[in-house]
């Protein structure tokens, strides 16, 4: 799964949080967090180590998570042009609204006499 | 610092115009044709049938102004879920690149009245991405980062 659908899920955005917040953190951890079943985490905790979001690291007898830092950056990063894009279209709205507003009659206010 | 995780893309702008105005430019496809694409991208498609169930299909495409980009074409092809005018709209749609499917995603426009302005959100959730996504964007704004020296505040609710 791609990264995106993986975050398209808000439980996986939830999880993915927590993880970003506290750090290395086992399954147990994970799922005292929240009222689904330990099994149901499991899944989304492998959606989100097969999309490289999350890393699993064997450290004694625990498997912990970290969230993958490299993956968020790109992902930081995508955010940000896409932010651009909107933003250079949002400027071109503006001048068409500044336009379209010179010929604009309101329709609820009363009529003219 | 934003963090990218906790939500969906998510844009705010306020405009200098009433309500029902900023409504229109969303709905009405000659003006959204105007504005879809930013300086320098035209959008010889655009066609808009604003009402539930109803399609949306834009095509942008690249003018001389973006350089090297020029000729570069962006479509868009999508449906609109919901219509509640004039304070939302919500349509789900893919973006194509080199006629591959890229990017499904759903769009939440909502309006809201400050006065004699209005505030407008852009809330985009990506449900799917395919390999070369991200190169297509990159394409897209390479050709933008020439003309945008100066980049009006933004809002990253994230």
């Amino acid at each position: 799964m791609d990264r995106f659908s993986a975050l398209a899920d808000p439980t996986r955005r939830s999880i993915l949080e927590l993880v970003a917040t506290h750090g290395g953190m086992s399954t147990t951890d994970i799922s005292s967090n929240f009222s689904m079943s330990q099994p149901a985490i499991s899944q989304h905790l492998k959606v989100l180590r097969t999309a490289d979001l999350l890393v699993m690291e064997k450290r004694a007898q625990q498997h912990l998570y970290t969230v993958n830092k490299d993956t968020l950056l790109e992902i930081e990063d995508w955010v940000r042009r896409m932010g651009r894009v909107w933003n250079a279209r949002l400027d071109r709205l503006e001048e068409v609204l500044r336009k379209e507003k010179r010929t604009y009659i309101p329709k609820k206010k009363g009529r003219k006499i | 610092m934003m963090n990218p995780i906790h939500k969906q893309v998510v844009f705010t702008r306020v405009f200098d115009a009433p309500r029902e105005l900023v409504w229109k430019a969303w709905t009405d496809e000659k003006l959204v044709q105007q504005w879809w694409g930013p300086k320098g991208v035209t959008n010889p498609v655009c066609e808009v049938d604003a009402k539930n169930g109803g399609l949306i299909h834009i095509v942008m495409e690249a003018g001389e102004e973006l350089g090297s980009a020029k000729g570069m074409r962006w479509p868009m092809k999508g449906q609109f879920v919901e219509l509640t005018e004039p304070e939302k709209i919500v349509f789900t749609a893919i973006a194509i690149n080199n006629d591959q499917p890229i990017l499904e995603h759903t769009t939440t426009v909502t309006f809201e009245v400050q006065g004699e302005k209005t505030k407008m959100t852009v809330e985009i959730l990506v449900t799917r991405a395919l390999p070369g996504s991200e190169n297509a964007l990159a394409g897209m704004q390479a050709g933008w980062n020439q003309q945008l020296d100066k980049l009006v505040e933004f809002v990253y609710t994230m």
